[in-house]
């Protein structure tokens, strides 16, 4: 009997809401603008892989440049060291002017290639 | 699944996740459809993971059921006590007083409980259903089915 009732109650349980219509448009524009955060996220990874490529094959191609020229480099460093200071720790750059050479290639190439993958993003715009 | 396909399965769904809804939150409508218009974008967001496109209802169902909690926990963590009474108290609209008894009776209910009865009565969905739907088991959708039952009688009846 009262399992009756339950199911009468909730049978005839039919509140206000809101108009199709309306709920349905409100439904299209959150679902328009789902879709616009979802391209511009698909543009915008695509961007950012076109700037990680182009950001590696410069720093590669610099840090190969570079590598060409480093017995030139520490060559330089050598008769630098050699003829301006006569202490210990230069002597310590002296004998390793090779080391440093590299590292400081390494590090050049690094900066080059963070600042093209920046000049990169900077320069493709995201489309509105 | 295009737009307009999720848009036309969704017209068939409305009401009944509205009223649903409406019944879950207690009669605020305004409430109802915020969650169900976030719970729809979830699905939408996640169409491609449906398993069975013959159940998209029960599928959007429990994104929703998932959104209510979501949402009432993060209701409890930002409002303070007199705020959410306050917030409730504002969004009563006049259709609130029709089921008045009935919305009071379900919010003395617990959520899981709440939400086996209407489902149970306002959607006719099986036991089954409902365990997939609140991804909980067949024994505890019966269990919580007994003691919502009895104390929906209690409540209705001293009301």
């Amino acid at each position: 009997m009262e399992e009756e009732r339950l199911k009468q109650i909730f049978g005839n349980f039919n509140p206000d809401m809101s108009p199709d219509y309306v709920f349905i448009n409100r439904l299209k524009n959150n679902l328009e603008t789902v879709e616009m955060i979802r391209n511009k996220n698909v543009r915008l990874k695509a961007r950012c892989r076109r700037a990680v490529i182009v950001a590696s094959l410069v720093g590669i191609g610099v840090g190969l440049l570079l590598a060409m020229i480093l017995p030139t480099i520490a060559a330089a460093i050598m008769d630098y060291t050699r003829s301006v200071f006569n202490d210990t720790f230069f002597n310590v750059i002296h004998e390793n002017s090779i080391l440093l050479a590299g590292i400081g290639i390494a590090a050049v190439s690094m900066v080059v290639s963070l600042s093209v993958y920046e000049l990169t993003m900077s320069w493709h715009k995201i489309d509105r | 699944m295009q737009h307009e396909q999720f848009i036309n399965q969704v017209v068939n769904i409305r009401a009944d996740l509205s009223r649903f809804l409406i019944g879950l939150c207690c009669g605020d409508s305004m409430l109802a459809d915020d969650i169900a218009q976030e719970a729809l974008i979830k699905a939408y967001l996640a169409i491609d993971k449906i398993e069975n496109q013959d159940k998209f209802k029960s599928w959007v169902f429990r994104i929703a059921y998932n959104t209510f909690i979501n949402n009432k926990r993060n209701r409890r963590l930002y409002l303070s006590e007199d705020e959410l009474k306050s917030h409730q108290s504002r969004e009563r609209s006049d259709d609130y007083f029709r089921y008045e008894e009935l919305y009071m009776a379900l919010n003395e209910l617990p959520v899981t409980q709440r939400s086996v009865i209407l489902l149970y009565y306002l959607q006719n969905y099986s036991v089954k259903e409902i365990a997939s739907i609140l991804t909980v088991s067949e024994d505890s959708v019966r269990q919580h089915m007994t003691r919502g039952r009895q104390q929906l009688k209690k409540l209705l009846t001293s009301n």
